[in-house]
């Protein structure tokens, strides 16, 4: 029979050190040390590693991508690479056409994209957490972009492409990072 | 190794997949654990600013934790600008009081209008400044991700991560669990074999007590006899072999460190220091050289004797030269590209030379150098007339 892991997957940010085992009175059995420092995790070390996957997983980006876009031949806009806590492609898809699982994208206007997260996703166990995003932090790269701005509303993230005079621009490149 | 009633903490690595921690596995963990500690933010935090009442959070996801309750103050001095303040430490869920060193900040402007974001770093305060185009400072929503160091940079050793780390080949079952069914054996059909129940708590109580008590007390004590596997005992062994270590110095360091000058103890002959030299430079040794075969007839480099190869008579003693290679060791090494400068010159500047001055006679000189294919490396490197 297949584990259930304990507590939420890692974007619900509840987990903290008790969901991988750790406590606050965690103790080696009867004070002891380590048998042999060689083959053996005292609780001490473990208890570190829990605090620190814990901590690291709280501010963890849940999707980074690469977005190009496409407004002289308007067109969805180009996702050059797509790492999410879920799943990482390194292959290039259009919005429109968004693999399993992996964030769509749609082109609204001059310089402006949509990226669309599912509701919910599965982690590596299969197990279902809702996704809402609540972080939504942008960089432009190069072709002329000098600013980036972002906005939420649900499931969807908007990303507004502007050049040095803040209009919006054509055809821009920008990473995203949800979380 | 399981955790729990059977085998309790420490954590022994290796067993099952499905019951166990592999070395390896613990290792894999460990390093991507500690990849995820170097470069993940220790805040993100998303706020609108307010100059004339406290700027409002809208989510903040940190370290020391994720809610809007855990994030730093936020305040609006002036029209388009933030500061977030940072304590200068909290406290972990075991107690620590962990400094925090902010080093780096990066703002998103929320919206559809472009705005020009700056952050800047005043030691725990970070000022995000927010300006139109046209250089308005204007209060706006924002996403603000921070990086930090929290008190010293993270490293493998903080999780018992190590080179050395291994499957254990002692306690494969669970001592504990051995003693249980002995004990059940020994009781005999007139008791219950249910796992439930007073009977079933007696055994686990003794089968705990013995398996911590008996073997792995034995274990550790055998252990610590020898400084490879040392913990307790391990400062006591490094003041026994002079072994010179920092505080921040890794546990498996000393280790190995002891357990090379333990090379030593038979003596120190040509095969024991080569071989304490191999272990001290961890698979980057090339050879150990030494002038022995040389015959007279065809001296080594840099001898020179009155009657026989007089030599420069500005380096002269009484009228001759005297001086000789054939006391002089070498060790060839590689330097590894996963090793820093720092690293790599801490392992032959330092623990080869304590070695070898240590090993070798005091009328022998030693040195170590780079494999002959490395090629000029800045700073290491010897630069002489050949170089040149």
């Amino acid at each position: 029979m297949a584990v259930t892991p304990a507590g939420d997957p890692a974007w619900a940010r509840t987990s903290d050190y008790s969901t991988y085992g750790g406590h606050s009175d965690k103790a080696n059995y009867q004070s002891q040390g380590a048998v042999n420092p060689r083959t053996d995790v005292t609780a001490e070390q473990f208890s570190r590693m829990v605090e620190d996957l814990a901590n690291a997983v709280r501010t963890a980006d849940f999707a980074k991508m690469r977005v190009e876009t496409h407004d002289t031949s308007p067109a969805a806009p180009t996702i050059h690479w797509c790492r999410l806590m879920t799943a990482v492609r390194n292959v290039s898809y259009e919005g429109d056409s968004a693999p399993t699982g992996f964030p769509s994208g749609a082109r609204v206007g001059t310089g402006t994209v949509t990226i669309t997260f599912a509701s919910s996703y599965d982690d590596a166990y299969g197990v279902a957490q809702a996704f809402t995003p609540s972080h939504a932090a942008a960089m432009p790269i190069d072709q002329g972009c000098a600013y980036v701005t972002t906005s939420i509303s649900g499931n969807v993230v908007t990303v507004y492409c502007y050049d040095e005079t803040g209009t919006l621009l054509d055809d821009s490149f920008f990473i995203l990072e949800v979380s | 190794m399981p955790f729990g009633g059977l085998c309790p903490l420490p954590l022994r690595l290796g067993g099952t997949e499905t019951e166990g921690w592999s070395a390896e596995q613990f290792a894999r963990f460990s390093a991507d654990l500690l990849a995820l500690r170097r470069t993940n933010p220790i805040a993100v935090i998303t706020f609108t600013m307010d100059s004339a009442s406290p700027p409002v959070i809208h989510s903040y996801y940190g370290w020391n934790g994720a809610g809007v309750g855990e994030a730093p103050a936020v305040t609006g001095p002036l029209v388009g600008r933030a500061d977030i303040t940072f304590p200068a430490s909290y406290t972990d869920s075991q107690g620590n009081e962990r400094a925090i060193s902010l080093f780096g900040a990066r703002a998103t402007a929320h919206g559809a209008t472009a705005y020009v974001l700056e952050c800047s770093l005043y030691k725990q305060r970070i000022r995000v400044a927010c300006d139109t185009i046209g250089g308005t400072p204007t209060n706006i929503k924002v996403t603000v991700k921070i990086w930090a160091t929290l008190s010293e940079a993270a490293k493998l050793e903080d999780y018992g991560g190590a080179p050395d780390k291994v499957d254990t080949d002692a306690e494969t079952t669970p001592y504990a669990w051995s003693w249980y069914l002995e004990l059940e054996d020994m009781l005999g059909s007139a008791f219950t074999k249910a796992r439930t129940g007073y009977v079933h708590a007696q055994k686990l109580a003794l089968a705990r007590l013995f398996g911590a008590g008996l073997q792995r007390a034995n274990e550790r004590f055998v252990n610590n006899c020898v400084p490879a596997s040392a913990s307790d005992l391990l400062p006591t062994w490094a003041q026994c072999f002079n072994v010179q270590f920092a505080p921040s110095t890794p546990e498996w360091q000393v280790r190995r460190d002891c357990s090379v000058r333990m090379k030593l103890l038979t003596g120190c002959t040509v095969d024991n220091i080569d071989n304490a030299i191999e272990e001290q430079l961890d698979g980057n040794l090339v050879a150990v050289h030494r002038n022995t075969s040389d015959p007279l007839s065809s001296p080594p480099a840099n001898t020179y004797w009155p009657g026989g190869l007089p030599g420069d008579p500005n380096y002269s003693l009484c009228g001759y030269q005297w001086s000789s290679g054939r006391a002089h060791v070498w060790a060839e090494v590689t330097w590894p590209p996963d090793l820093s400068q720092t690293e790599f010159l801490q392992l032959t500047d330092v623990r080869l030379f304590r070695l070898m001055d240590l090993a070798l006679p005091a009328h022998a000189t030693f040195a170590w150098d780079l494999d002959t294919n490395t090629g000029f490396i800045l700073d290491v490197s010897l630069l002489g007339y050949e170089t040149l």
